[in-house]
């Protein structure tokens, strides 16, 4: 199984992942994103290859090394291909809605994780709101 | 020691897990409300929210969950209110966090699941752990979900 084989935007949403973890750069960014996905494949991914992923030189990018890259930065597949709410969406709805995370228990987030997080966020939203004020008048989003 | 404290306040006897939400309402001074709505399948077992103007909190479970199950996942969110942790969908997203904060969410995460099971070991003498299920009947009658 391997990633589209038009890597531009794959490799910049990988090389934008290095840019958020290690705005300052690193030097070792690459062996050690590299080690961890050699653990995680189960065969050995050097840094040079890590480097030709984020400069967009890897044609055809394994799925489970896509998925191993995004896992370590914290990330799904969905992130690179857009179809999961990012970070940024769910912080987004944490904003308008006026909640905050206390807790949460949970693997890894995958797609499906973030969907539903999304979604008990905004039946949350509206469990205060229906406290608040039966009539729904509240300063909730929802 | 803080969490056997705890326990003993919060546990209630026989052990019902809403009585026990209720304990930790009232431990931490804000209206707490359980829901049991997540899905299989998501990698989600447990999740507490907190509004920032209130304090009113909701604590989310599985579905499907058998009680004791249940118990045990709302028993590791309890901690979170209790201890007023507050983590950002990024902290949560990754379980392969370096350096500081990946210390300290592994400590939160590790203190939370031995409350949980101190939880579940206060409850067992008193019989299984049940649900009265209120809280289901409840957010059916807002439609939240169709269990």
């Amino acid at each position: 199984m391997v990633a589209e084989s038009s890597n531009a935007p794959v490799a910049a949403k990988v090389d934008e992942l290095f840019q958020r973890r290690w705005p300052d750069g690193n030097p070792a960014a690459n062996a050690e994103v590299a080690r961890y996905v050699t653990t995680v494949v189960g065969h050995t991914i050097d840094r040079q290859y890590v480097w030709r992923i984020r400069t967009g030189r890897v044609k055809k990018i394994d799925v489970p090394v896509l998925e191993a890259i995004g896992e370590y930065f914290g990330e799904t597949l969905a992130y690179f291909s857009g179809k999961a709410p990012a970070d940024e969406d769910l912080a987004q709805l944490l904003a308008a809605t006026g909640l905050e995370i206390s807790g949460f228990r949970s693997a890894a987030l995958t797609a499906a994780g973030r969907r539903e997080l999304q979604r008990v966020l905004v039946e949350a939203n509206e469990i205060m709101r229906a406290a608040r004020d039966p009539r729904s008048g509240s300063d909730h989003v929802g | 020691m803080l969490i056997n404290d705890r326990v003993r306040r919060l546990v209630p006897v026989p052990f019902v897990i809403e009585a026990f939400v209720e304990n930790v309402a009232r431990e931490i001074g804000k209206p707490v409300h359980w829901v049991p709505s997540l899905s299989s399948g998501t990698g989600m077992t447990g999740l507490s929210v907190r509004c920032r103007t209130t304090g009113a909190a909701v604590i989310f479970s599985p579905a499907a969950a058998p009680p004791d199950y249940a118990a045990h996942c709302v028993g590791h969110e309890s901690w979170h209110l209790l201890e007023g942790h507050l983590c950002t969908a990024r902290d949560a997203s990754s379980a392969y966090r370096d350096g500081w904060p990946g210390w300290l969410a592994r400590r939160r995460e590790h203190e939370a699941e031995r409350f949980a099971k101190r939880i579940g070991l206060a409850a067992a003498p008193s019989g299984s752990v049940v649900s009265d299920d209120r809280t289901r009947r409840l957010a059916s009658a807002f439609g939240l979900y169709a269990g």
